[in-house]
């Protein structure tokens, strides 16, 4: 068994395991967390299990292929996909499903599956950013050469995202900051980047749907400051059932299918599940849940540490940071450290087909890492030389 | 600095930074749970909310008239807390006195003693005040005001009195919902209407059990209950909210049975006489319509006795079906099938003798099998017919014992007509907890099976078994299938239809048709229900039947099973009805015969189905004739209105007087005295709880009597009433329907 694993489970074996490890446990608790959802649509109990089982199974399959493939291949790819997302997600904010009120998603024709082209554009200008900036490490304070363009997609595509999803889109801002971040992209630059982009930010805000955005804010800084009034509580039920689950499960947890709050909590099986698992399985189980996010990170980041070329490595730091960032914006907005973004927990929510762009980026991840496993005896020379010129510059 | 430690460092300060958020989302975790864990305790109780059943209103069951058979109803628990209202007074009225204060608190609680005391009437205005005080001293919440429980318009009215119309919060009342069914006419026919309940077993997990229509159709019946959340807004009051959780309940479906209200109570009534005329252990009687296999009276009563020696009290109850659940050893009414599969298999006449000896004949040769006529001294040589009439057991066991068992192949033959006559089969009929019949197969037979068999012995069935092949001969020789619904409708919307079932075309050719027949109602007319059953106003036929109950193997000459099955009228049998009552026995102990204790209840029942069927009723002769130019027609009316319309018309009348003084007795009946040239009145009047005679009244003064005594009124044609279905001075019953002819 393990030498099967070994063989045809390349690269780094704990980011493998954790990931696994995650993907069992998220089939576990969606299976009680949308317990309700199926007495609600008279459905079989089996029927939100077996769906996500097997769209779990297809993550971790869409994740063994791509960690396959050559990274070197998705810089050439994440621009194609880069500009096929813009006429995308023109098209979703226009004529897009509409599902609990947001209009993210646009249907594959034919198959009837729904999918967030956010989740493409995200996955597509990460890669894309990383190439760019990995081919003009030598010249990262050109304004010319490497700002503008880096600006225009990010500005682009941010804002495209905003105005439907603002939650993924300031994220996805973050996150291409710290990419720049740490591909030495100078702080001036980056505060122009910054400017720029939270400017981008204000104007979707306006265009697009303000009131949820701004409500959203207004009511989370009446949380921060004081005392639950009932109107208040009214205006924030969801959060306040969240953190009555939390409470609710102290350290080891009400135990399994014992949650009370699952019934309550309209987004137990996606935005809230981090409550859940709280109430379930306690915080003890909750803060291994967190440490296993960080160690996800870690791999990436040593993974980033040993790549061959810096395309390698700061796109496995990117994808990492992309996603742990947003389990952890969703953990804190669970506990009430922000205010609701509708981001679902990577990997634990029961979130459709954002669990196979999810399985994408970390078969990226894995894919430069398994790329790091080949000693250097029977590495080629394309790659040899790559490393040659990425990490050890030229200089 | 070299390019890949620059971008090594700068992953480290990202990973210290990711750390901090994690370590914030930690805290806050351990902020919520321990340091500001009273906080969300406090929330958990105060905002939590809970997903509740809703429940779905189930289904109703009606009558074949409609009347409401069961039906689901909201009912209140009353309950109040005490110290809401002083607390609402202390803080309206807080610029007058102390003294202002309590003299306004006592007021209004004396009015709400006064109210309760008038509307529970089981305690006086003081001990209600003085129970409120007591309470309310004691700081309680919570005191049940009554055991009683109300009904919707009731807490409707309650909710408009003093302290009770602010509220729950101010004034403290608590009402408490409950889904209650309720059988607007209680005991009738409460088995078969039956109920479901449910109860915690052992490993303490809800089990569900009843009985009757309720518990057989209790999918239908039931609906599909609903769920929404409800959220608490303090005080332990719920209201439902966020309508994404909801599911609707989906209300049961309407059951309609083919019961007949009247008709039922009639054939409680006729049962109960006797059951305690003759101290019976239990009795039931059915009556089925011929044409249909409905079935629209069935009746079960079982003696309860509670008590010792002289303050034993005896009671009967609807308690066990036996006209459908308990299979028996039927007794001689088994011979109609015994008589049918003879005729079909022989060509005997009925005049044909037979020898029923000295009342004693042993089928075995060593006196183990004797069987025996109740007459003492026997019969002797009588004809077939004659045999049936007095219920000879000696001659239809001879007769079939010759005839079928002489060997197996003829035996089994005997066992195909019973197949064929319905009596082996199981009925499957609509109420759970059926009994099918059992009976021995040939192989199993020992030599004396079959003439006892022949009898009603060694063979159990239900009474229904037997009613449905008497109904059958009625119906012409096709067998129905006893139905008791007609319908299942969903909000008036008709879901299912129940068509008549054949269970067997024809069981026999006329010619046996007519010999049973002839048999049967000579049963009637000169056998052994001549004393009890025969009225010479209509054809009836039918068998008695007597047999002696085993008891531990043995069975007892002083315990009883009578019946008595028939059916009529002969020439155009519209009813089939079986009575059964168990271990009759006169005060002195004497054990009775079928026609003595089942043969009145039948005939009380065929009396009043044939008094009140307008189809089998010979309409009355009418008594009023118009004398053209001497009376105008003045018949039967009101006396104030008859009176003065005779005064305008100057037409001479003797002057009238209530009998009791009350003006509700001056209905009247008009008569012509010829000699004085008078109209004289005689009084027309009910007996309170009876059905009064409405006979020649205009359908104005019908409507008006008959409807203020709480019964539907259904009428025909126009003029002045000729017909009534129920008939003067039977017992009346409120709510059920009457149907009037006029002409």
């Amino acid at each position: 068994m393990l030498i099967w694993l070994k063989k045809n489970l390349k690269g780094d074996s704990i980011l493998w395991g954790v990931v696994i490890l995650l993907s069992l446990f998220s089939i576990l608790v969606v299976y009680s967390a949308s317990s309700w959802a199926t007495t609600m649509h008279h459905r079989d109990t089996e029927y939100y299990l077996v769906k996500h089982s097997l769209l779990v199974m297809a993550s971790l399959f869409a994740m063994w292929l791509v960690h396959n493939i050559d990274y070197n291949y998705f810089s050439k790819i994440s621009r194609f996909l880069l500009i096929l997302s813009v006429p995308l997600l023109v098209y979703t904010y226009f004529f897009g499903v509409t599902i609990n009120g947001a209009t993210r998603w646009i249907e594959i024709p034919f198959i009837g599956l729904t999918f967030q082209t956010s989740d493409l554009a995200k996955i597509a200008l990460l890669t894309n950013l990383t190439s760019m900036l990995a081919k003009r490490q030598t010249v990262i304070d050109d304004l010319k050469i490497t700002l503008r363009p880096v600006l225009i997609w990010i500005g682009s595509t941010c804002f495209l995202i905003a105005i439907s999803d603002m939650g993924t889109a300031v994220l996805l801002l973050v996150t291409c900051m710290l990419v720049m971040f740490i591909g030495r992209v100078p702080i001036k630059q980056l505060s122009i980047i910054f400017g720029v982009g939270a400017s981008v930010l204000t104007v979707a805000v306006l265009v697009g749907r303000r009131e949820t955005v701004l409500h959203r804010l207004e009511i989370w800084w009446q949380t921060l400051s004081g005392e639950l009034s009932d109107k208040l509580v009214d205006e924030i039920y969801q959060q306040v059932q969240g953190f009555i689950a939390i409470s609710r499960g102290g350290f080891f947890g009400t135990g399994v299918g014992e949650s009370q709050q699952k019934y309550v909590l309209p987004e137990a099986f996606s935005d809230y599940i981090f409550a859940i698992i709280n109430e379930e399985y306690g915080s003890l189980v909750g803060i291994l849940i967190l440490i296993a996010y960080l160690t996800i990170f870690f791999r990436g980041m040593s993974i980033a540490t040993n790549a061959k070329n810096s395309f390698g490595g700061l796109m496995a730091i990117g994808l990492s940071f992309g996603l742990v960032l947003q389990a952890l914006v969703n953990m804190a907005v669970v506990v009430g450290l922000g205010p609701i973004t509708g981001l679902p927990l990577p990997l634990l929510s029961m979130g459709g087909t954002s669990l196979l762009f999810t399985g994408l980026s970390i078969g990226i991840i894995l894919s430069v890492s398994r790329a790091n496993n080949i000693t250097s005896s029977d590495t080629n020379e394309e790659i040899h030389n790559e490393r040659k010129q990425g990490l050890q510059g030229h200089h | 600095m070299s390019i890949k430690k620059s971008i090594l460092l700068r992953v480290r300060v990202v990973f210290i930074v990711m750390l901090l958020f994690s370590s914030a989302i930690i805290y806050k975790i351990i902020d919520v749970q321990y340091l500001n864990s009273e906080v969300w305790k406090a929330a958990s109780e105060r905002y939590s909310a809970r997903i509740k059943k809703v429940k779905a209103v189930r289904g109703n069951i009606y009558a074949d008239d409609g009347s409401l058979l069961a039906t689901s109803a909201p009912r209140y628990k009353v309950a109040f807390d005490p110290t809401r209202y002083w607390k609402y007074i202390e803080n309206v009225k807080k610029d007058t006195t102390e003294e202002g204060r309590i003299q306004c608190y006592k007021d209004s609680l004396t009015a709400l003693s006064k109210e309760l005391a008038l509307f529970f009437g089981d305690k006086s205005y003081l001990e209600y005040f003085n129970e409120i005080e007591e309470n309310r001293n004691k700081k309680r919440s919570y005191m049940r005001i009554s055991r009683q429980k109300i009904n919707y318009h009731e807490k409707k009215q309650m909710e408009q009195w003093t302290i009770f119309n602010k509220g729950r919060h101010r004034g403290g009342v608590i009402f408490t919902q409950e889904n209650n069914r309720l059988v607007p006419f209680n005991y009738l026919a409460r088995r078969t209407i039956g109920y479901t309940k449910e109860r915690l077993n052992k490993n303490k997990k809800k089990v569900y059990y009843g009985a009757g229509l309720e518990w057989t159709f209790d999918s239908l019946l039931a609906g599909k209950d609903g769920q929404a959340l409800y959220r608490n807004v303090g005080q332990g009051v719920w209201i439902p909210s966020n309508s994404e959780h909801e599911v609707k309940p989906v209300n049961g479906y309407d059951l309609h049975t083919t019961l007949n209200v009247n008709l039922q109570d009639v054939v409680e009534h006729s049962l109960l006489g006797a059951l305690e005329q003759y101290s019976a252990k239990y009795g039931c009687a059915i009556v089925m319509e011929v044409e249909t296999g409905e079935i629209k009276a069935i009746a079960n009563l079982s003696r309860k006795e509670r008590g010792e020696g002289n303050n034993k009290k005896v009671s009967y109850v609807e308690d066990y079906n036996y006209a459908v659940g308990r299979s028996v050893e039927p007794g001689s009414t088994f011979k109609l099938a015994s008589l049918l599969a003879l005729f079909e298999d022989t060509d005997i006449a009925l005049t044909d003798t037979i020898d029923a000896g000295n009342g004693f004949y042993d089928f075995s040769s060593n006196g183990k099998a004797v069987m025996t006529d109740s007459k003492s001294g026997g019969y002797g040589k009588i004809t077939i017919q004659r045999g049936v009439e007095v219920s000879s057991n000696i001659l239809i066991s001879k007769l079939v014992n010759e005839h079928f068992g002489a060997n197996a192949s003829a035996r089994q033959r005997y066992l195909n007509y019973l197949d064929k006559f319905q009596v082996t089969k199981d009925l499957s009929f609509e109420i759970k907890g059926s009994s099918a019949p059992t009976i021995k197969e040939v192989k199993d037979w020992s030599p004396t099976t079959l003439p006892w068999m022949s009898i009603g012995y060694e063979t159990q069935m239900t009474p229904l078994q037997i009613l449905t092949l008497y109904a059958g001969l009625a119906n012409n020789g096709k067998i129905l299938k006893p139905t008791l619904i007609k319908q299942v409708t969903n909000a008036g919307e008709v879901i299912q239809e129940f068509e008549p079932t054949v269970l067997q075309e024809k069981i026999c050719d006329d010619s046996t048709l007519k010999k049973v027949t002839t048999c049967l109602e000579g049963v009637v007319k000169n056998g052994t229900a001549r004393r009890t059953v025969y009225n010479p106003a209509y054809r009836i036929a039918g068998k008695t039947g007597t047999s002696q109950k085993l008891v531990n193997g043995k069975y007892q000459k002083d315990k009883h099973y009578t019946s008595f099955a028939g059916y009529f009228p002969v020439e155009k049998p519209k009813y089939a009805c079986i009575v059964v009552v168990d271990e009759p026995h006169t005060a002195e102990g004497k054990s009775l015969y079928g026609g003595q204790a089942a043969g009145p209840v039948f005939r009380k029942i065929s009396d009043y189905l044939y008094k009140s069927d307008l189809e089998l009723h010979h309409s009355l002769p009418k008594n009023f004739r118009v004398r053209e130019g001497v009376f105008p027609v003045v018949q039967t009316g009101y006396y104030e209105d008859l009176g003065m319309i005779s005064d305008t018309f100057a037409l001479p009348h003797a002057y009238y007087d209530s009998p009791t003084g009350q003006k509700r007795d001056l209905w009247v009946v008009a008569r012509r005295n010829d000699e004085t040239k008078k109209i004289e009145w005689s009084p027309r009047t009910a007996q309170k709880g009876r059905i009064p005679n409405v006979k020649g009244m205009t359908l104005r003064d019908a409507l008006y009597l008959l409807e203020n005594l709480g019964l539907n009124v259904e009428f025909t044609g126009h003029g002045r009433v000729v017909k009534q279905s129920q008939p003067a001075n039977s017992r009346l019953l409120s709510g059920s329907t009457i149907k009037i002819e006029l002409k």
